[in-house]
C-alpha cells in the first residue's frame, strides 16, 4: 500500500491524525508483512476458528 | 533467619511452612522487608499491600495451628506483574494512561492462587502495557537486572523476574505475548514458562493481544514452575517430574534459529545438549520452515489486536505512550482486515507444519531463548530509534513466532557469559506438552547447578555462583546418572 493511502486510513478511518504523520516509519514493515501474507494461498474452506478447534482436539489432559 | 528463608525456593518454602519450620508471618515479613529494601533498589516493585499480607499470614498460621488440611501453597508469600487484577486494587499495567485504574473484577488466576493458599503481597514492575522484550518503561524507569544493573532485565515481565532472581519472592506470575516470560527468565537466570495458548485463563489480566496472550510462572526451578502451573491451570504438573528422562528425544532445529546466534551463546547451548545426552536423551537435527512468514503473521495479529484496544488512547493521548511502545502499536491501525483474518486462518496449519519440521519425531525442540548476550540498558535506549528498534527486534528472534504457533515453551538457565550474565536455552513442545517440558527442565536442573546461583544484588552474602566465562566449565551434579 502506498504511504498516502496508509495516511488516509490512519487519519480518515481510524481518526488518528498523529499516526498518519508517522506513517513513513511503519510503511516498510507493513508492506513487507502484507506481501508475505498475501503470497500464501489460503484454502477457500478456511476459518479463523481453526486454531481453537485444533487445540481443543489436541487437549488430551 | 532472613537469608535462610529468602534462599528457599517455592516448593521448599511451602514445605517449611507446612511443616511448621517457618511461620507464614516470618516468611511474609522477610519477603516484605526484602521487597521494600532490595526490591526498591532494583526498581522491581510497584506497590505492596503490607497490612493485608500480614493479616493473611497470621490467618494462615492460625489455620495451620488448628490442624486443618493445608492447600499446596499454604501461607507462601508471592507478588505478581502489575497487570493481574484484584477487584478494587490499582492496576496500571506499567502505563501512565492507566495510573488510576481500579478493576472491579479479580483475575481467575489470582483467585486460583488464593484458593491454593498463596498470599498476595502486591504488584511488580513491567514494561509499559507489557510491550517490550527488554522491560523498557519510560514512565516508571527500568527495573534493574540483579546480575548487573547496567543490563536490561528482560520484559515485559521484568519486575517478576527481578524479584524472583533476587530472592525477594519465590515465584511470580507474568504474561507472555511475544516472549515476555521467556525473555526475563533467560536474562535473569530463571525458568519462565509460557503455557499452551488457552491453557491458563486470561480473564482479569490486562490484555495486549487476545490471540497470543498467555499467563505463566517465573521461578527458579522447573519444579516450582510445575507447582505454580498446577495451581493456575487446575491440573497436576508436579507428580510427573520423576527425574528420569531416558528415552526422550529432543530436536535441535538449525537454519533460522542459528542465524543470529552469538558464538558464546552457542557454546552454552551445546553444553546443555551434552548434559541432556548424558541424562539419556537422544537428539536429532531438524530444519525450521519459513519463519519470516510466521513472524509477519504474529506481528499482524499482535498489532491489530493491540491497536484495537488502544485506538482511542492512541488518538486522544498519543503523548502518554513512550515512543517505542506507540511505534509497535500504530501499525495495527493500518493492516487490512483480510490480513488479520488470514493470520488467524493460517495458524493451525502453519503450527502443524512447524511441529513436523522442527520437532519431527522428537518430544521437544531445543532452541536458543535469546540469540544474543543480554544487552545493556544503553544499547536498547540510546542512538537512532530505527537502529534501536532493529536491535530490540533481534531479541525476540526465537520467541515471538512461538506465540503465533500457540505452543508451550520455557526458558531454562544454562550458564553465564563472559560478562557474567545469564544464558538460557528454550524448550518448545507440542500443544499441552507442558509436562514434558518441565520434566526435561527438572532433570537438567537436577544435573546442574546454574539455578542455585544467586546474584550479588540479592544481598544474601552467599557466593554460590562462579562467573565461569570458560567454554568448558559445566557445573554438574550427577549428569552421569
Amino acid at each position: 500500500m502506498s504511504e498516502d493511502l496508509l495516511r488516509q486510513v490512519a487519519a480518515d478511518l481510524n481518526f488518528a491524525s498523529d499516526a498518519a504523520s508517522r506513517v513513513p516509519r511503519m510503511a516498510a514493515l507493513m508492506a513487507d508483512n502484507n506481501r508475505r501474507i498475501a503470497d500464501v494461498p489460503l484454502p477457500f474452506d478456511s476459518t479463523p476458528y481453526a486454531m481453537p478447534l485444533w487445540l481443543a482436539a489436541a487437549d488430551k489432559r | 533467619m532472613t537469608n535462610a528463608v529468602a534462599e528457599l525456593d517455592l516448593c521448599a518454602l511451602a514445605a517449611a511452612i507446612a511443616a511448621g519450620d517457618v511461620t507464614s508471618v516470618a516468611a511474609t515479613t522477610v519477603a516484605l522487608e526484602r521487597l521494600d529494601t532490595v526490591g526498591s533498589k532494583l526498581n522491581a516493585v510497584v506497590r505492596l499491600d503490607v497490612e493485608r499480607a500480614l493479616r493473611a499470614a497470621e490467618a494462615a498460621d492460625r489455620q495451620r495451628a488448628s490442624g486443618a488440611a493445608l492447600p499446596p501453597l499454604h501461607g507462601v508469600p508471592l507478588a505478581h506483574k502489575d497487570l493481574f487484577y484484584r477487584a478494587g486494587d490499582l492496576s496500571a499495567g506499567g502505563s501512565k494512561i492507566r495510573a488510576g485504574f481500579r478493576p472491579d473484577v479479580t483475575a481467575t488466576v489470582v483467585q486460583r492462587l488464593d484458593a491454593s493458599g498463596a498470599l498476595d503481597l502486591g504488584r511488580l514492575q513491567l514494561a509499559e502495557f507489557a510491550m517490550s522484550p527488554t522491560g523498557y518503561n519510560e514512565h516508571n524507569g527500568h527495573a534493574l537486572n540483579p546480575w548487573n544493573p547496567a543490563y536490561v532485565p528482560g520484559g515485559s515481565s521484568s519486575g517478576s523476574a527481578v524479584a524472583v532472581a533476587a530472592r525477594l519472592v519465590a515465584g511470580s506470575l507474568g504474561t507472555d505475548t511475544g516472549g515476555s516470560l521467556r525473555h526475563p527468565g533467560a536474562m535473569c537466570g530463571l525458568v519462565g514458562l509460557k503455557p499452551t495458548w488457552g491453557l491458563v485463563p486470561t480473564d482479569g489480566v490486562m490484555p495486549l493481544s487476545a490471540s497470543l496472550d498467555c499467563v505463566g510462572p517465573l521461578t527458579r526451578t522447573a519444579r516450582d514452575s510445575a507447582r505454580l502451573l498446577s495451581m493456575i491451570a487446575g491440573h497436576d504438573y508436579e507428580t510427573p517430574l520423576k527425574g528420569d528422562i531416558r528415552g526422550m528425544a529432543i530436536a535441535v532445529p538449525g537454519g533460522y534459529y542459528r542465524e543470529l546466534l552469538d558464538p558464546g551463546i552457542a557454546v552454552r547451548l551445546e553444553q546443555a545438549v551434552v548434559v541432556l545426552r548424558k541424562l539419556g536423551v537422544t537428539t536429532i537435527e531438524t530444519a525450521p520452515p519459513d519463519m519470516a512468514l510466521i513472524n509477519a503473521l504474529m506481528q499482524v495479529l499482535m498489532s491489530a489486536e493491540a491497536a484495537t484496544i488502544h485506538r482511542r488512547w492512541l488518538i486522544e493521548r498519543p503523548q502518554d505512550y513512550a515512543d517505542q511502545v506507540r511505534a509497535r502499536l500504530e501499525p495495527g491501525l493500518l493492516y487490512p482486515a483480510t490480513r488479520y483474518v488470514e493470520a488467524l486462518s493460517l495458524r493451525a496449519a502453519l503450527t502443524q507444519g512447524w511441529i513436523a519440521a522442527c520437532i519431527g519425531s522428537a518430544d521437544l525442540a531445543l532452541l536458543p531463548a535469546i540469540s544474543l548476550h543480554v544487552p545493556t540498558v544503553a544499547a536498547t535506549t540510546e542512538g537512532d530509534p530505527a537502529d534501536v528498534a532493529a536491535f530490540i527486534g533481534k531479541l525476540t528472534h526465537c520467541t515471538r513466532g512461538i506465540n503465533y504457533l500457540g505452543l508451550p515453551a520455557a526458558s531454562v538457565p544454562c550458564g553465564f557469559d563472559a560478562a557474567s550474565m545469564p544464558v538460557a536455552f528454550q524448550l518448545v513442545g507440542r500443544p499441552f506438552a507442558e509436562a514434558a517440558i518441565l520434566r526435561v527442565a527438572d532433570a537438567y536442573q537436577s544435573a546442574t547447578e546454574w539455578h542455585l546461583h544467586a546474584p550479588v544484588a540479592a544481598e544474601l552474602n552467599q557466593t554460590k555462583r562462579e562467573p565461569c566465562p570458560s567454554s568448558i566449565c559445566i557445573p554438574m551434579r550427577s549428569a552421569s546418572a
